[in-house]
């Protein structure tokens, strides 16, 4: 009980037990001891191990979450439903710690096994306990193991509670135990399993071509494609698709803005066949993109308004689902995969795309031309716009920044790090919002389009017009206002700081 | 949140019950949710001892009462959910400088056991066996004092006492809860006494018993309460009772 209870836990490998202990407990014993009964474990992550990335590690044990950080205690919830994503879980201290990860990710088991806890009082030379300690044992089928030691302070018991946790980091070398953190957990134990990375970094080392570097590219972003699959077609959270799609407009990307190292109808042909595997995934995503929103649409609207959106998402999530499951049966049929072989074929030693006349041309010196031509486009149509221009300059510039923000991606090995953090920086604020100006301007058209192929003499149709009416109105003047605020911050990114940050890596490339 | 309440468990005789009552209701307290404070008052030190509680050394400094946190910092936490222990280790120099300080300070008791009790629903009092300025402001502090009473004439005269010690300094007998400890139901004189008592007396004694049993004589042995130690032996029933009675006047 009490204000004064300190908990502290560190994780060791191996499983130790608390016969391991005895030595690191001097002057304090072992009292008395409890086995629980041994249970299943998960240990869950998201596709990108967001979890262990940022340090921590996410148990799941017969209905309890428990979450283990570096420098803080444990803390664990109880569970009663499935866990989906980190956003849908019930309010509670794992959710409210889970903080370095996405909402819309599915938590889903990076490796399971049996987990057993002992709980073990530590007593003084009066058997008094002065700290309670909970050994944590995760025990994988393939015998990788690891403890989970938890101390719990008692009140008045600080020297006790320092001396044990002192002595638990020490621990390492007498059990064969190391300490280690707990976001090394999911290796650990799901060892052998690689991670995603759905920003693979591509070797550009001196002297490679331009060809060289397009390929490997598209190489990389092809794979990361295919690594969505499987999330796509289970349906496990909608970030897959969204990454799926962004690895086929990298694609498209580099084969477009790679201007001349790739013949032209080599570059027609592969632009042909990315559009074609892309356009099976546009309807799910926007479908996807409106589920995601809903809450959003709800707050735009008065309540006497509700029954038509209620109405809309129900045909969306309706429809949602239809196009799931087509687009899994298209992932899994024999003609995307044969698309999908050609498309890796043609990478590969010997049969290698049609080169163009750059394709010679060495990297460092394509990336400079590349960047500093698309800088300078995007900084020009920037700097003409004022409250007069109309918004097709703005989408224009969206789309130039885009194709900025991409080259700096890609050739962000010869940038390197500290001279392509301050490039980005100001672009991606840019980008942000003009990435909402455009969001406004396409859910505006989307949603007058589903009035225009409704029926007038349709009850249903009826209400969600009146719905959308409303819902359009009031997204109008968040578009203008949000053009307001994009004029406002032009001037960060064409302003001569900015300016002098690319000038200087331009110029670098240059002769 | 509800205010902490305050029991005292007092008598001015040593040897009849008191920190065995003390020890038992503090643990029953915490059984019962409420979190609890049990605060060794008496220089033998004895209700720490029952828990294993070793004094820490911050106690037996001459000005350690006047000092809220110093006091936080000796409160150690009992093996039991919901109950801590401030263990007693004063020397009777430093109790005679405590008892002046007091004296000049009105009631310090107050101050401290308010700050050192927050997050308390209640604190147990095991008080010294005397009447002086502490006891007087126990006494005033104190939402109910139990007091043990061993059914014998020499107690009955103890009790006329502790009530004129009430009725010179203003303090409201109701506050008074006066039980049967270490009775002998054997005993031609206990019995008689304790029907004597019940009968005749306009102070109203507990209904519950605490019979004698060497079960808590033995609590020094096993430092364990007894309604820890042995729940369904007759003494730790009876404690159980007397919780009872005591935590329905609380209400």
């Amino acid at each position: 009980m009490s204000a004064a209870s300190r908990a502290a836990s560190v994780v060791l490998t191996g499983a130790v037990e608390v016969a391991d202990l005895v030595q690191a407990l001097a002057p304090y014993s072992v009292g008395g001891t409890r086995t629980h009964a041994q249970v299943p474990f998960q240990l869950l992550d998201n596709f990108d191990a967001a979890v262990a990335k940022s340090g921590q590690a996410l148990i799941q044990m017969r209905g309890m979450l428990e979450l283990l950080e570096a420098d803080a205690p444990p803390v664990s919830q109880s569970v009663n439903v499935a866990v989906r994503t980190a956003g849908e879980l019930p309010e509670g201290p794992v959710k409210a710690r889970l903080s370095g990860v996405s909402m819309l990710r599915r938590l889903m088991p990076r490796a399971e096994g049996r987990a057993r806890r002992l709980k073990v009082a530590i007593v003084d030379d009066e058997r008094k306990t002065v700290a309670r300690l909970s050994l944590l044992h995760l025990l994988c089928d393939d015998e990788a193991s690891v403890t989970v030691a938890a101390v719990e302070g008692l009140r008045g018991y600080d020297d006790a509670f320092e001396h044990l946790t002192e002595s638990l980091a020490r621990i390492g070398g007498s059990t064969g135990g190391s300490v280690v953190a707990p976001g090394e957990l999911s290796g650990i134990l799901s060892a052998g399993t690689p991670v995603y990375n759905p920003k693979p970094r591509i070797e550009m080392p001196r002297g490679s071509t331009s060809f060289d570097v397009a390929n490997r590219i598209v190489v990389a972003h092809l794979a990361v494609a295919r690594i969505n699959e499987e999330g796509i077609q289970r349906d496990w959270d909608t970030v897959f698709l969204h990454e799926y799609r962004i690895a086929f407009r990298k694609i498209r990307s580099v084969v477009s803005l790679f201007r001349g190292v790739y013949s032209d109808r080599q570059r027609d042909a592969l632009r042909a066949m990315t559009g074609r595997l892309m356009a099976r995934t546009g309807r799910l995503r926007d479908l996807d993109v409106y589920l995601l929103d809903k809450a959003m649409y709800f707050d735009l609207v008065p309540a006497s308004l509700h029954e038509g959106l209620d109405l809309l998402f129900a045909r969306f999530a309706t429809e949602r689902s239809a196009e799931q499951r087509a687009l899994a049966r298209w992932l899994a049929s024999t003609d995307y995969e044969e698309e999908m072989q050609n498309l890796g074929r043609l990478f590969t030693a010997g049969r290698w795309p049609e080169p163009g006349p750059l394709s010679d041309l060495p990297v460092e010196q394509l990336a400079h031309d590349l960047i500093g031509r698309s800088w300078r486009k995007a900084r020009a149509c920037a700097r003409k716009i004022d409250a007069t221009t109309p918004d097709e300059v703005i989408h224009d510039l969206r789309v130039r920044c885009k194709k900025l923000r991409y080259l700096l991606e890609f050739f962000a090995p010869l940038i390197g790090e500290d001279a392509f953090r301050p490039l980005i920086r100001p672009l991606r604020r840019l980008q942000d919002e003009l990435g909402l100006f455009n969001d406004y301007s396409v859910q505006i058209q989307s949603l007058e389009g589903i009035v225009d192929s409704g029926s007038p003499r349709r009850h249903d149709d009826i209400a969600i017009a009146r719905s959308i009416g409303a819902l359009t109105a009031v997204l109008h003047q968040r578009q203008v206002a949000q053009r307001r605020k994009v004029e406002g911050i032009l001037d960060e990114f064409t302003g001569p700081k900015v300016r002098r940050k690319f000038e200087r890596w331009i110029e670098a490339g240059d002769g | 949140m509800a205010e902490m309440q305050v029991i005292a468990c007092y008598s001015n005789k040593g040897g009849v019950g008191k920190t065995a009552a003390a020890v038992n209701l503090a643990l029953l307290a915490a059984r019962s949710g409420r979190r609890t404070l049990l605060c060794d008052l008496d220089p033998q030190g004895a209700s720490g001892f029952y828990f294993r509680v070793k004094p820490s050394e911050k106690l037996g400094k001459k000005r350690f009462f006047t000092s809220a946190s110093r006091v936080s910092d000796a409160i150690r936490e009992s093996d039991f959910p919901n109950l801590d222990i401030l263990p007693a280790n004063m020397s009777f120099r430093n109790f005679d400088s405590f008892l002046g300080a007091l004296k000049n300070r009105g009631s310090l008791l107050k101050k401290v056991l308010k700050s050192a009790g927050r997050g308390y629903d209640l604190v147990v009092l095991d008080c010294p066996p005397n009447i002086s300025i502490l006891s007087e402001n126990v006494f005033r502090v104190a939402d109910r004092i139990v007091v043990p009473v061993v059914p014998t004439t020499l107690s009955e005269r103890t009790l006329e006492q502790l009530h004129a010690f009430f009725d010179k300094h203003d303090l409201s007998r109701k506050k008074l809860l006066p039980f049967f400890s270490m009775v002998q139901a054997r005993k031609s004189l206990h019995t008689q006494t304790i029907l004597r008592l019940r009968t005749e007396s306009t102070r109203t004694f507990l209904l519950t018993q605490i019979p004698f049993s060497t079960a808590v004589e033995r609590m020094g042995l096993h430092r364990v309460p007894v309604v820890a130690s042995q729940p369904r032996s007759p003494a730790a029933q009876s404690y159980v009772g007397l919780w009872h009675e005591i935590e329905r006047k609380l209400a």
